[in-house]
């Protein structure tokens, strides 16, 4: 099995890959979106990636949870409700939520989606 | 720009929302690389055999006219994400939205599922789009309608 050096460098080279940038660019706190750039076809790029780089299956909504924003029990007025929140820790046992969980709002949910939250969900996965 | 065959065809029908997107050709080609068990979490077996029967063109254009095919479909599935006001991530799955070229140059969208869920819920009756293309991008734009209730 490789170790979390050998896993952080093959994520590394996934995201360098699929987007375009470089390898400095790469740290554990970068967005992949405000950050990085990504847009959702390059989400299925890096997924794909990651599934052959790592021989793991990545299941739909595994490692973004796509049906929570559009849940009105979980979202209210623009933010993520204290259910919505029980949710995320649910789904997304591998991500660091306690800042977002002090200004919940929708628009910063997509701040979640960090180098480093790839990075624990990939160990995660190969545990 | 719109084009005047959607404009005449749906004059007797409201317009509800627009979406646009566009999408690196290349990046498409990147996506349908992984094969057919990853492409069909985002094609539908429809959109494929369709894109497919595109890419039966004599070589080397077969394979280009196949990509090109695609990447129209996927910007037309995120153009149709962005009118219903929602996207990946948002609760919609690609293979909820159905975009396919006819034979006459048409395209038609089918909507499911949760998708289709908030088409109802904005009121819409139903998904028009249409395509171009620049240099290396597929641009699509959707138009989500309605029908007015004196019309229906």
């Amino acid at each position: 099995m490789a170790n979390q050096s050998e896993v952080y460098e093959k994520i590394k080279t996934c995201l360098v890959e699929a987007l375009g940038v470089d390898e400095e660019e790469i740290k554990p706190e970068a967005r992949i979106m405000d950050d990085l750039g990504a847009e959702s076809i390059d989400f299925l790029d890096i997924v794909f990636r990651l599934e052959k780089a790592f021989g793991i299956k990545i299941p739909r909504g595994g490692l973004f949870p796509d049906n929570i924003l559009s849940n009105n029990t979980f979202v209210k007025d623009g933010k993520v409700t204290a259910p919505g929140l029980e949710e995320l820790r649910k789904r997304m046992p591998y991500a660091n939520l306690s800042a977002f969980e002090k200004d919940p709002r929708v628009s910063n949910f997509s701040s979640l989606f960090t180098v480093d939250l790839i990075n624990h969900y990939v160990e995660n996965m190969l545990k | 720009m719109i084009s005047s065959t959607i404009m005449s065809r749906t004059c007797s029908s409201e317009l509800v929302a627009i979406g646009i997107d566009v999408v690196e050709i290349s990046k498409v080609r990147n996506l349908l690389s992984y094969g057919t068990r990853r492409v069909k979490r985002v094609f539908s077996s429809l959109e494929l055999a369709i894109a497919g029967n595109a890419g039966k063109a004599a070589p080397p254009r077969a394979s280009q006219c196949l990509i090109r095919r695609m990447a129209y479909t996927f910007a037309v599935k995120e153009a149709v994400f962005k009118s219903l006001g929602r996207g990946w991530g948002q609760g919609m799955r690609w293979s909820e939205v159905c975009a396919a070229r006819e034979e006459n140059g048409r395209w038609s969208v089918s909507l499911r599922g949760q998708a289709l869920r908030r088409l109802r819920a904005l009121g819409g009756s139903h998904v028009e789009a249409c395509v171009s293309m620049a240099g290396n991008h597929a641009i699509a734009q959707a138009f989500i309608y309605k029908i007015p209730i004196n019309k229906q």
